[in-house]
């Protein structure tokens, strides 16, 4: 019955997990979506006399289904020191993914003697994306500097790429492209970009309900990659209204059983024996 | 293969709790409809009751809807009937539902009915539903703010409404000084709303007020 082979996914259990599927109906298990926000933009270069370069940004809310799964997690991954991808889409494939593509960008970057480039990137998760059709569910941003410039992308689950000057993806991708829509012009500072990213954020983490929590923004140019991590944090939670505390013994047991723990042993020095004392031959 | 489903979850969340001669009813602002908070007074409790039952029964198709009255009972005591979609009803200390119900009643459970909590030896036991309103305005603005957190569907602002026993001093709410207390809610804005029963008679009257506190918005 088995039908596997070395491409990584077996599909043998498809009709079994069909049929599952029927009869449990909700009660089966979901995989922890990042639903998201995450953005990115080019900017300098023309009459702004400074550097090109590319603006990230992403919220830092993960769920699964209607439950935040974590408050302040990251979405900004580490492809190579002058590059970076924003990960949206199912969340354990966004970030396997990303370590694959850095693992294999710093080989290839050691193999070729020289800086990878951000095609090079895209490139690659878009053939290892393709091959999976779409079951590896990520979708992701990719910004970076090389020698042939700022460059940014988005790559879908199935493999399909973008090369444009601001993009935006995930569940509050439409939230965050409203912004850049009215906001985006040509040759932005570095300054403008950061707010413009950071607003496209806050757009999603507001009107979306997949996205939350906090800004992180990443800022990479030639010569530095800055790591905006928690940029703003417009979502702190207050104190709470009353203390929580119980008082000792609220909780009911059946059995107390105490063991201690401390082994007590007698131990003896004896005098240093002779053949210790000499110095052994090692032949 | 997926069949025609004709209700569609709408999410927010509401909450009822009765106290001794008090009741609080709340719900989030996140939503526009889906889960109606049924609030207000009745003179006769169990009259009402009957007739929200019998609208409920008479649809070919239930409404999908989980309702919760709060109000005064005949002998003054707080009151909270919570319903299921086709009309069965009962009588309740607290009560939550909605999007966050998994994660506002089990908090109720503990800490209006107590469980999971063993008695101090020798200590008086617990009585359910005679909390005083400052504790249950602050459990009912915890629970919210807690479920904002947690849950994407709850959120924006908390909406509460008190009714008050006939004759019930309104001090515990109104005064400026349990307003400055340490465990009133912060940023939350107290009003009026016309009285409801028998106005005209000195003393007849129940006092009903409007509860309003944002909550995060993300």
């Amino acid at each position: 019955m088995s039908t596997t082979n070395n491409t990584g996914f077996d599909f043998s259990n498809h009709a079994r997990n069909q049929f599952l599927g029927e009869r449990l109906g909700s009660a089966l298990p979901k995989a922890t979506s990042t639903g998201t926000t995450i953005v990115g933009v080019k900017f300098g270069g023309g009459t702004t006399g400074e550097p090109e370069g590319v603006c990230l940004g992403a919220d830092t809310r993960a769920t699964g289904g209607p439950i935040v799964a974590d408050k302040n997690c990251e979405k900004i991954h580490y492809i190579a020191n002058h590059i970076r991808c924003c990960g949206a889409g199912t969340a354990a494939d966004t970030e396997f993914v990303t370590n694959l593509i850095s693992s294999n960008m710093e080989l290839h970057a050691l193999s070729s003697g020289r800086k990878p480039q951000v095609v090079t990137a895209m490139t690659m998760l878009k053939q290892y994306l393709y091959r999976y059709q779409g079951h590896v569910g990520a979708y992701l941003v990719i910004g970076g500097v090389d020698e042939t410039g700022a460059h940014l992308f988005t790559v879908h689950a199935h493999g399909s790429t973008d090369k444009l000057p601001y993009v935006t993806m995930g569940s509050g991708s439409m939230a965050a492209m409203a912004v850049f829509e009215s906001g985006f012009k040509e040759n932005l500072t570095r300054q403008e970009a950061i707010d413009l990213v950071s607003r496209a954020i806050r757009s999603g983490i507001f009107n979306d309900l997949g996205s939350g929590s906090n800004v992180d923004v990443c800022v990479i140019t030639k010569d530095q990659t800055e790591m905006l991590r928690n940029y703003e944090m417009p979502n702190e939670r207050g104190s709470k209204t009353r203390e929580y505390k119980f008082r000792r013994g609220t909780t009911a047991f059946t059995k107390e059983d105490i063991k201690s723990l401390i082994f007590k042993e007698e131990v003896k020095i004896l005098p240093p024996s002779l053949e210790a004392t000499t110095a052994m031959d090692v032949a | 293969m997926s069949r025609f489903n004709p209700y569609e979850e709408n999410g927010g969340s509401i909450l009822a709790i009765a106290g001794q001669d008090f009741s609080v009813i709340a719900g989030d602002t996140r939503t526009s409809s889906a889960v109606l908070a049924v609030n207000g007074f009745a003179a006769d409790g169990k009259n009402f009751v009957k007739r929200v039952k019998q609208r409920l029964e008479r649809r070919m198709f239930p409404f999908y809807v989980y309702n919760i009255l709060a109000g005064i009972e005949e002998d003054g005591t707080g009151a909270v009937y919570s319903f299921d979609p086709v009309g069965s009803y009962e009588r309740e200390a607290c009560r939550g539902a909605g999007a966050a119900q998994s994660l506002l009643q089990p908090f109720l459970d503990n800490q209006i009915y107590f469980k999971n909590q063993t008695l101090a030896p020798g200590a008086e036991p617990f009585v359910p539903g005679r909390l005083p309103l400052s504790t249950v305005l602050s459990l009912v603005v915890d629970a919210f703010s807690s479920a904002t957190e947690r849950h994407i569907e709850v959120g924006d602002g908390l909406e509460m409404y008190v009714v008050m026993a006939p004759g019930r001093s309104a001090d515990d709410l109104t005064a400026a000084e349990a307003q400055q207390a340490k465990e009133w809610p912060s940023e939350l804005t107290v009003e009026e709303m016309d009285s409801l029963g028998d106005e005209q008679e000195e003393g007849k009257a129940f006092r009903v007020f409007r509860l309003r506190r944002p909550l995060k918005r993300d």
